[in-house]
């Protein structure tokens, strides 16, 4: 029996093992993986290719056709396969295939030594693997038992001998043998790795390769071991940024030592440097002078003298698990998620007690963890505790080209003004469930800072209707969340001031984008004391205003907290003849 | 004269222009000509292009003046029997000119239309968006290849209008552009319907491939938000026009199913501009697309939208364009 396998331009016939599951397979993975990622790519006219799992021959043959000038070694431990691979090359007149009836894993094996057609027999040895008993053809080195598998004994090829192969091209389908072959071949990685895997791999494997990888790994569709140019020329890392506010540097270092790991840095940013010369001899860490002591600045220098791929923001009141970033930039590689996110917990304040590892678990245990989900924009719940969450990473490219950064004026609400777009803007928030972060609630500004809740959200409101968002509906939900928070944690002399402010943000939405304004959050402000017939008052002084996206535009004196502040200056001084409109 | 000539434009695409040029000097084949044109960029851009020593490129300078100037100035110095384009920011791979050479020879087609490769902002290949056009086309010939005199000529080249109207997708027998006098809008982005509908209508034999030729990128490197949101948009009406208008004058487009193929192929962009559109402009947008069509020949009215999802493929915006067609 005989197929087509189309590659490159090539459609050569290829006779096939009995396996359907093999052909299927083979076949769809030409297409779908290599041929579709190879277009992205230029190989140079000569090369070594390297084919682990070969099958019969459904990528080595039309590659050897399209690249007459390369040597391309086979490695195909299935008999019925093997034996189909070399009536191919036959059948196409193929002298630049040379195969091998051998699986190839990673063992402690020779090297050094020039492995050549002649001498690979001699350098094999029986190996455990296992069989599928349907799926004929498909082995797995592993000899744990599975009531679908069988064992097999297979003459195996010690993959650090295709080191000295020096292979420029890589295709792997080895089921779990994937991560030793990869550290096998360390000392000569090829500059392209294809393939598919079936194992948990971590991502620095690719790290090394030349040029570019793509290894999806199967039942995880967006996972993959991959590697491919950064256009912005930023190096594969990934930089946290802390700014040390007023911390002392054996918190500072605490915090630091959590975080740095394998290309992974911290970069603490401080209004005083001098103070933190303590720090200096903490490799992976750096500390960078701010010429202004906010929260914001601090952040935007230490992004500023980043040229990581990866950022994350740190506050010194957090305390991350070991781990966490480590784990949060092996998922980033593994995904590109805009966005990966950790467990984040909740913690009033953080005794010193707290900074014992086994403490931090034993707490994170029993204090309510909220684990986020994966929809960037979820229904709307009850008002969250967390406004935001720092156990994240997020790639670089993200954040910039969606002008994402902390507004100076926003303060501490820059953190929700960041994460109500960075959640609009992102297809996917990739989560971590074995690693978190325990994070001081540092949100609940009190007095006048809390209506910056209201600018955020009118900011936000205009940047959608600038860019023509399809739909606000997740968007106006978490402006209700943020209200309701905002004005449960406002002193009641400040509350009806902060309520004509969300009633005529609520407005503003609901005359420049009515349509997406359900009745319900409507509903869900009305618990706050006065809003429904300050809302009424409101609507009915418009009645006769048509709707438009100008009202976006509409700023009020109370969305902003330094003028609210003032009119609470100016109020006390009973001979200014200012005029609270409260009075 | 070289059997090919690539065309890529530079507008200010900084070292990202070197995606295009490494693929292009990087294929197998090697008999084609490289026009760059530089449409006026800035001084880093102009710099990076006079690093490039190839015997194949020739580098054309112009004072800027977009992009469907600058392809047409290359079109006017072309030398190639056929010509194809590369945006600088697109790739292809190292086997593309070579396989695309392989089936001109063998079927010696005007138009060979080709597969593609969509790369999005997390970095995983996709099949680009026309894959099923393709699929569905070689369902009517195995060997993918189609002359105007065939019986099935009205479906193939309706399905053919549909495939994404994509400047790297295409190599035409650069006669056949001179011939019938087809090169892009000037002043205007969304010029590919324009082109990519004029070139279709001309051909007389059209070939496609099997093979991906080319990688389209999304990214993050340029800004979404000015790309996405602002007057740029107004162009796709502007274009849909220049082509609606003209194909309304070809006669053998009269075909029902063809014409209105062309027509919800416009009416698909002009949908989606509609969508990404700020809401500032949108009811503007709105009012000139209206007038726009009800500027058009009449004879788009007869609206052929069954017909057209008959032909098994999605046809995105066919409502819009059904809806649209009734205010004629």
């Amino acid at each position: 029996m005989t197929v087509t396998v189309s590659f490159a331009g090539y459609r050569p016939e290829l006779d096939v093992p009995p396996s359907a599951h093999l052909i299927g397979d083979s076949r769809w993975r030409v297409k779908a993986i290599y041929e579709r990622f190879l277009t992205s790519q230029t190989l140079p006219p000569e090369g070594v290719a390297v084919d682990i799992g070969a099958g019969f021959g459904a990528f080595a043959v039309p590659f050897a056709l399209r690249y007459p000038q390369w040597t391309v070694w086979c490695f195909e431990p299935d008999a019925d396969a093997y034996q189909a691979l070399l009536k191919n090359i036959a059948r196409h007149k193929l002298t630049n295939i040379i195969a091998k009836p051998f699986a190839v894993r990673g063992l402690d094996g020779e090297t050094g030594e020039q492995l050549t057609s002649a001498n690979a027999d001699s350098r094999t040895t029986l190996t455990a693997f296992r069989r599928h008993k349907v799926n004929d053809g498909y082995l797995e080195a592993s000899d744990i038992d599975d009531e679908n598998f069988e064992p097999a004994q297979i003459m195996t090829l010690p993959a650090s001998l295709l080191a000295s192969l020096h292979p420029t091209l890589v295709k792997m389908t080895a089921p779990q043998a994937e991560a030793g072959i990869l550290r096998a071949l360390a000392p000569v990685m090829p500059d392209w790795l294809i393939g598919e895997a079936w194992s948990d791999l971590p991502a620095a494997l690719a790290n090394s390769i030349g040029k570019a990888a793509w290894v999806p790994i199967a039942q995880l569709p967006q996972h993959a071991l991959r590697k491919q140019a950064d256009v912005a020329g930023r190096a594969d890392r990934l930089d946290v940024i802390l700014p040390a506010r007023q911390a002392t540097a054996t918190r500072l270092r605490t915090i630091a030592e959590r975080v740095i790991d394998t290309d992974i840095n911290v970069i603490v940013v401080s209004d005083h440097p001098e103070k933190l010369s303590d720090l200096l001899d903490v490799s992976g860490l750096s500390v960078v002078p701010a010429s202004n002591d906010t929260f914001a600045t601090a952040l935007g220098t230490g992004r500023h003298r980043s040229d990581a791929r990866y950022i994350a923001m740190l506050s010194p009141d957090d305390l991350p698990d070991d781990g966490l970033f480590a784990a949060l930039l092996n998922l980033a590689r593994l995904s590109a998620a805009e966005i990966c996110e950790g467990r984040s917990a909740y913690a009033d304040a953080l005794p010193r007690e707290l900074l014992m590892p086994s403490l931090v678990e034993r707490i994170a245990k029993r204090i309510s963890l909220k684990i986020k989900g994966k929809k960037p924009d979820q229904p709307r719940g009850e008002p969250t505790k967390l406004a935001t969450s720092r156990a994240r990473l997020y790639r670089r490219d993200f954040i910039d080209s969606n002008g994402l950064w902390h507004p100076e004026h926003l303060g501490g609400h820059g953190d929700l003004w960041f994460d109500l777009l960075a959640r609009r803007y992102c297809t996917e928030i990739a989560t971590l469930d074995t690693h978190g972060l325990l994070q001081q609630d540092r949100s609940p500004e009190t007095g006048t800072a809390a209506f910056r809740a209201l600018e955020v959200c009118r900011l936000v409101l205009r940047r959608g209707i600038e860019e023509g968002w399809r739909d606000f509906g997740p968007t106006i939900s978490r402006f209700a969340d943020v209200i309701l928070r905002a004005h449960a944690e406002l002193p009641e002399a400040l509350r009806h001031r902060f309520i004509e402010g969300a009633a005529e943000l609520w407005t503003c939405i609901e005359k420049s984008i009515g349509r997406d304004l359900e009745i319900n959050e409507t509903h869900y402000l009305s618990g706050m004391d006065g809003f429904d017939s300050v809302y009424a008052a409101l609507k009915d002084r418009l009645k006769d205003q048509g709707p438009s996206y100008a009202w976006a535009w509409l700023d009020s004196p109370v969305m902003h907290s330094r003028i609210v502040e003032a009119e609470q200056k100016w109020d006390r001084f009973s001979g200014s003849g200012f005029r609270n409109p409260d009075h | 004269m070289p059997k090919l000539t690539c065309i890529t434009t530079v507008y200010n695409d900084g070292p990202l222009l070197f995606t295009a040029i490494n693929s292009v000097l990087g294929q197998s084949f090697t008999d084609f000509e490289y026009l760059i044109v530089n449409d006026g960029s800035d001084a880093e851009t102009t710099q990076l292009l006079s690093q490039i020593d190839d015997p194949r490129v020739r580098i054309i300078w112009q004072s800027n003046d977009g992009l469907s100037s600058a392809r047409n100035t290359a079109l006017r110095h072309a030398k190639g029997e056929y010509v194809t384009f590369l945006d600088a920011d697109d790739s292809r791979p190292d086997w593309s000119f070579a396989a695309i050479v392989e089936l001109l020879q063998l079927h010696n087609p005007d138009v060979l239309f080709c597969r593609g490769v969509l790369q999005g902002q997390r970095g995983n290949p996709h099949p680009f968006f026309d894959d099923q056009h393709f699929d569905k086309l070689f369902e009517k010939n195995e060997n993918g290849v189609f002359n105007r005199s065939d019986a099935n000529a009205e479906e193939v080249w309706s399905l053919a209008q549909l495939i994404e109207p994509q400047s790297a997708n295409k190599v035409i027998r650069t006669e056949l552009l001179r011939s019938f006098g087809i090169g892009f809008p000037d002043t205007h982005f969304f010029e590919d319907v324009y082109f990519h509908t004029l070139v279709l209508a001309a051909a007389e034999k059209i070939a496609i491939s099997d093979f991906p030729a080319f990688t389209y990128y999304k990214r993050y490197a340029r800004s979404q938000i000015t790309s996405t949101a602002g007057l740029r948009r107004y162009d796709v009406i502007a274009v849909s026009r220049l082509t609606l208008d003209h194909a309304a004058r070809v006669r053998w487009m009269d075909a029902p199913l063809y014409r209105s193929a062309v027509f919800s192929s416009c009416m698909k962009l002009i949908e989606w501009c509609e969508h990404n559109v700020g809401y500032p402009y949108k009811k503007q947008y709105l009012e000139a697309a209206t007038s726009m069509t009800l500027l058009l020949d009449k004879t788009y009215r007869e609206f052929k939208r069954e017909d057209l999802l008959a032909l098994g493929v999605r046809v995105p915006g066919v409502n819009y364009a059904r809806d649209m067609a009734a205010l004629l």
